[in-house]
């Protein structure tokens, strides 16, 4: 697996969200694994099928 | 009938009986709100009550019912509904403070199938902020007691409903599931909670978290009563995106049809040394109960489902966050610090974060989907541990969060995240006296094989018939 500095990327993003310093502080620490999390998700990119978003015309019925 | 008898009888035994007119809907609603007066103040269950309402309405199903009008067996009949369910004139808050004067002008669609299949609405359930959490210990209302030991949590977010229906407070509850908010408070309660199809309910009216993964469910004293509630609020509802157009056909007359022969999915590198051994002890028990009726173990691997944890987070994250994006900004102490925290995390996310996510959703949905060609249904079982000390909070429980790892929270969260159709029921007790439940999933619209088997199972066992020691 890749190695990623998952602290730097959680307050990174969290600070681009305009949370204060106290508030990233006090998330971090789930914030962490869930980006590890993340991570291990985009490992799997190649073998994964389009989203579980397909958009339906309206009025179609479903199957 | 005793009065606790009549308050403990199942919807399926009282029914008949307010249809003969041998007891009253006013007799029935009468013991309810009873029990309700005497036992919520320690349970905490409802967060408001319809005391006034529900005694004119039980009035009114008299009066139909001695006309001849009976509308079928929830006519009559006291029910709740999780605070997060639009009603009429009623105030409904999500069990926050942002909606604590909230009074809706008008039903959710579940609420009004209820009402016109004459349930009686007695009050509005105690849940977890925002369904956004999983003990119900809500800062703004309370904290909601388990019934069967009051120092432990209910779990959540549908905690209020379970400890309502276990505690013989209506006969049946309303709650959801996004993550696992049926199944497992029903689990620590030691009652059924059913999660149908994605689409088999219509959400509208239903207060959001995350509007691909939310699932409106009873839970109720027995399987058959779920199947009633389930053939009352089933069906198509135009006003709600996601409800799938197929009828509804009527589950509660399929339950007595035999389960010898079908085969039963066990994905037991998802669950075995992986959960508490009272747990364990008691799943293993059920496995035989179920071989025993005919049904045919066969053990089942999930690989793709050791993701389901982070790709069902990373989506509940995603669109609960930006739900919330508004008053997190404008009106971020109005929220509990808990919940506060998981609608912040929701900014870590990306929107390639989320796509991603949606494909590993279909990606896993696929092995399930491929899996269940070979089962007819997936048994395990519904949460890793019994009801943890309320003092403990949230760290007692012990929920790994976000780990990517075969584990029994993977199957926990995996029902809501493909959408498939998952009961969970009594099947045990821990040497402390606390419940233990497992989960049926079936496929995609088919709730009668679920409950079909969940119905043979419980009548093949006694758990259901005990109460909880309250006075």
């Amino acid at each position: 697996m890749v190695e990623i500095d998952a602290t730097t990327i959680a307050r990174e993003r969290l600070r681009a969200a305009g949370l204060s310093d106290a508030t990233i502080a006090t998330l971090l620490e789930r914030a962490i694994p869930l980006v590890r999390g993340l991570a291990e998700l985009a490992e799997l990119d190649a073998q994964l099928p389009e989203p579980a978003l397909t958009w339906r015309p309206l009025g179609e019925i479903d199957s | 009938m005793t009065a606790p008898d009549l308050a403990f009888a199942s919807i399926a035994q009282i029914a008949p009986r307010i249809r003969r007119r041998e007891v009253s809907p006013v007799e029935v609603t009468a013991a309810v709100l009873d029990r309700i007066e005497r036992q919520n103040p320690t349970l905490t269950a409802f967060i408001t009550g319809t005391a006034d309402a529900a005694r004119a309405a039980a009035q009114e199903a008299e009066r139909e019912i001695a006309a001849g009008a009976y509308r079928g067996p929830l006519h009559g009949v006291p029910v709740s509904l999780k605070d997060l369910y639009l009603t009429a004139g009623v105030r409904t808050t999500g069990g926050s403070r942002i909606l604590a004067d909230d009074v809706p002008t008008e039903d959710a669609t579940v609420t009004r199938r209820l009402r016109e299949a004459g349930a009686i609405l007695v009050g509005k359930c105690a849940m977890h902020e925002f369904a956004y959490g999983t003990t119900t210990i809500n800062p703004h209302y309370g904290t909601t007691h388990n019934p069967w030991k009051l120092d432990r949590i209910t779990a959540g977010s549908s905690g209020g409903s379970a400890a309502a229906v276990a505690a013989g407070l209506g006969y049946a509850s309303l709650g959801s599931e996004t993550g696992f908010s049926i199944r497992r408070p029903a689990a620590f309660c030691g009652v059924v909670g059913l999660k149908p199809t994605y689409g088999r309910v219509s959400r509208f009216g239903m207060l959001p978290a995350a509007w691909s993964l939310d699932h409106a469910g009873p839970l109720t004293r027995s399987v058959e009563d779920a199947a009633i509630v389930l053939d009352a609020i089933a069906g198509p509802d135009q006003r709600d995106p996601a409800a799938s157009s197929r009828p509804a056909p009527g589950v509660a007359a399929e339950l007595r049809r035999d389960v010898a022969g079908l085969r039963i999915g066990l994905p037991r590198h998802h669950y075995v040394g992986l959960v508490d051994p009272a747990v364990e002890a008691a799943f293993d028990a059920a496995v035989a109960t179920f071989q025993a009726l005919g049904a045919i173990p066969v053990e089942v691997r999930l690989p793709r489902v050791a993701y389901a944890t982070v790709a069902s987070s990373t989506i509940m994250f995603s669109e609960v966050t930006a739900t919330h994006a508004r008053w997190i900004a404008e009106r971020p102490d109005d929220y509990g610090a808990d919940v506060r925290a998981r609608i912040q995390l929701g900014f870590c996310l990306s929107a390639i974060d989320y796509v991603r996510a949606q494909r590993v959703r279909r990606w896993i949905a696929e092995e399930v989907a491929a899996t269940l060609q070979t089962v007819d249904l997936l048994v395990s079982p519904t949460t890793p541990q019994v009801a943890t000390p309320i003092e403990g909070g949230l760290a007692a429980l012990g929920d790994p969060g976000f780990v990517v790892a075969d584990g029994p929270y993977n199957l926990l969260r995996l029902y809501a995240l493909v959408g498939i159709p998952a009961v969970s029921v009594p099947c045990g007790f821990s040497p402390e006296g606390l419940p233990i439940g497992l989960s049926i999933a079936g496929r995609a619209f088919d709730e009668a094989t679920v409950l079909r088997l969940a119905h043979a199972y419980e009548q093949a066992t006694e758990w259901h018939q005990r109460r909880p020691p309250l006075a």
